[in-house]
């Protein structure tokens, strides 16, 4: 496996996904400097959101707070989910749409170190690449609002990046077994954002009452990320803090049946 | 006796209730050119994907160096291959393309990338990237991959489509210095039947996921050889003279008292000035014989007629 991980970490480092994600990390920000304070996909009542990701709210105050500058740094994550959908996609099934996974296989290499090496290597870079980017919009807002924040507030931060960061991660699992199953970039990452999507428009329709929602849908949205991203970044954490475990758990078995389905499946 | 190294036993393949392969019974051996021939859809690259892992039997066995079973991975180690067409990455260049390779398969000493590069006339590549590689730069730096780590067994599934008639002829020669030089056993399919004639030491002649026959070059050759047959009036004084005035004896009577004369193909003028100096009638004087095409198509008319039947 050591010998999979080298050749994917310089294949990484040769190859237009990484450059991508980062080229599509910058233009997120260099957005960002051009829209001032605005709400992506949010409700409430008030100037701070319940649910979902606001930006630059401190621009509507007298005095910038760490809620705002926080829910700020943290709100371009409904941005950054994609760009790392696509990057997931595109790393894990170029192999398959030029034949190199062919010679991998035909060499006798086993499948799931195939399948676990680009893992590791997908979910170390979408972790590395999300800190990164929160790090990147911590000192933007920091310089644009002003405010100072305190050790223990920069620990907080880290802590809901960190919880955001698993969030992503799990994402990357359920993206992988579609990219097992399915090994076409353009209708994994399609099924993806129609799946990431569709979660935050029932939450975003039903959250005020949803022990009163159609239990497949009440389900169906606490499977999604987007419940826990939405969540985290309006600085709810106490909502989403019982059945986070159980999500980051369940996206463990997406995990396993991709290994299970690599080794069965033909490779065209 | 030379070492097996890939046998199938039975093998058949079926997607949907089509046999795809049907009952391969296949054996290459240690030092062979075995050239895989047969027409499109007739069940050798299938066969070729079974052999390196890429599908799985529906049913009989397959032994690679010997092994079977889930043995059979490690010895894919051993192997070099093109499978459907060269698998390159199009935003590399050729060094980077085999420097993904040499990591993946844990080869030391990056030395080898530019001796195989050498060999197979991509050394002065540069930094070009294989998205602008020619076709044939693109099965040339695949060669080179599957040359990497000096395998013991070569698979090549049509590896001369789209190169040119120089390109075709530096791979010819290249891989029968790798089978002559360093004992590479090779395992070609083409549909290219001229070039498998010049290159193949043995053939394996497959139609509808059957294979009809095996047959090594010499028998083959045998079974073709061409001849001038002659049909005269005084087949004893012909014979006599053959051997006189002609200095040959390399000819077959038959019972028909007709003459197969394996001299002289290329000078039939002479064999007919000779038998009208000595008064002898011609009746016949025609160049028989098969090549490798020829006897093909005989194989698989066979096979058709039985399907016919």
């Amino acid at each position: 496996m050591r010998n999979y991980l080298n050749a994917e970490l310089y294949r990484l480092l040769h190859s237009k996904s990484l450059f991508g994600f980062i080229f599509g990390c910058v233009l997120i920000l260099f957005l960002s400097l051009i829209f001032g304070e605005m709400t992506i996909m949010g409700s409430g009542e008030g100037m701070l959101l319940d649910i979902g990701f606001q930006a630059k709210s401190y621009l509507s105050l007298a005095e910038p707070t760490f809620e705002t500058v926080a829910q700020s740094c943290l709100g371009y994550t409904a941005f950054f989910w994609l760009v790392n959908v696509l990057f997931t996609a595109t790393f894990f099934n170029k192999e398959y749409e030029i034949g190199t996974i062919k010679l991998s296989v035909a060499y006798g290499i086993d499948r799931r170190i195939i399948y676990f090496s680009k893992t590791v290597i997908i979910l170390s870079v979408s972790i590395l690449m999300y800190f990164g980017f929160i790090f990147s919009f911590f000192v933007l807002e920091t310089i644009q609002s002003g405010y100072l924040m305190s050790l223990s507030e920069i620990i907080q931060l880290i802590q809901w990046t960190a919880i955001n960061g698993l969030v992503i991660l799990a994402m990357n699992c359920l993206v992988l077994f579609l990219c097992v199953l399915v090994s076409n970039m353009s209708i994994v990452t399609g099924i993806s954002c129609i799946y990431i999507f569709s979660g935050a428009c029932v939450y975003l329709m039903s959250w005020a009452s949803m022990e009163t929602l159609f239990p497949l849908l009440r389900y169906y949205v606490y499977t999604n990320p987007m419940f826990y991203w939405m969540n985290i970044c309006s600085s709810n954490i106490v909502r989403i803090i019982g059945y986070l475990p159980w999500y980051l758990l369940g996206s463990t078995l997406p995990l396993i049946a991709g290994c299970i389905i690599i080794n069965q499946k033909e490779i065209k | 006796m030379n070492e097996i190294i890939f046998q199938t036993e039975n093998i058949t393949k079926s997607y949907k209730q089509v046999h795809v392969l049907d009952h391969v019974n296949m054996t290459v051996k240690r030092g062979e050119i075995y050239g895989l021939i047969g027409e499109n859809g007739a069940g050798k690259t299938t066969l070729i994907r079974l052999l390196t892992g890429l599908a799985k039997p529906t049913s009989g066995t397959l032994r690679l160096f010997g092994c079977q079973g889930k043995t059979i991975a490690a010895q894919r180690s051993r192997m070099g291959c093109i499978i459907e067409g060269p698998s390159l990455y199009p935003e590399m260049t050729a060094m980077e393309n085999l420097e993904v390779q040499r990591r993946q398969r844990g080869i030391p000493g990056k030395e080898s990338l530019d001796h195989v590069l050498a060999l197979v006339n991509l050394n002065q590549a540069g930094k070009k990237k294989v998205k602008n590689f020619s076709l044939g730069m693109r099965q040339r730096l695949a060669l080179a991959i599957a040359l990497l780590g000096t395998p013991e067994f070569l698979v090549l599934d049509e590896p001369i489509n789209g190169l040119d008639p120089v390109g075709i002829l530096e791979l010819r020669n290249l891989l029968k210095n790798l089978n002559k030089e360093r004992g590479i056993t090779i395992l070609i399919s083409s549909h290219i039947l001229s070039e498998l004639n010049q290159l193949a030491t043995c053939y394996g002649i497959m139609s509808h996921g059957k294979l009809l026959q095996e047959i090594d070059a010499q028998e083959l050759e045998k079974r073709c050889q061409k001849h001038l047959f002659l049909k005269v009036s005084d087949t004893a004084k012909t014979a006599s003279l053959l051997e006189v005035e002609m200095h040959t004896n390399n000819f077959r009577v038959l019972p028909d008292h007709s003459i197969c004369l394996y001299d002289y193909l290329e000078k039939p003028d002479l064999i007919s000035a000779m038998l009208g100096r000595n008064d002898i009638t011609l009746y016949q004087l025609t160049c028989k014989g098969e090549d490798l095409e020829s006897y093909y198509m005989k194989v698989i008319s066979g096979e058709k007629q039985c399907e016919i039947i």
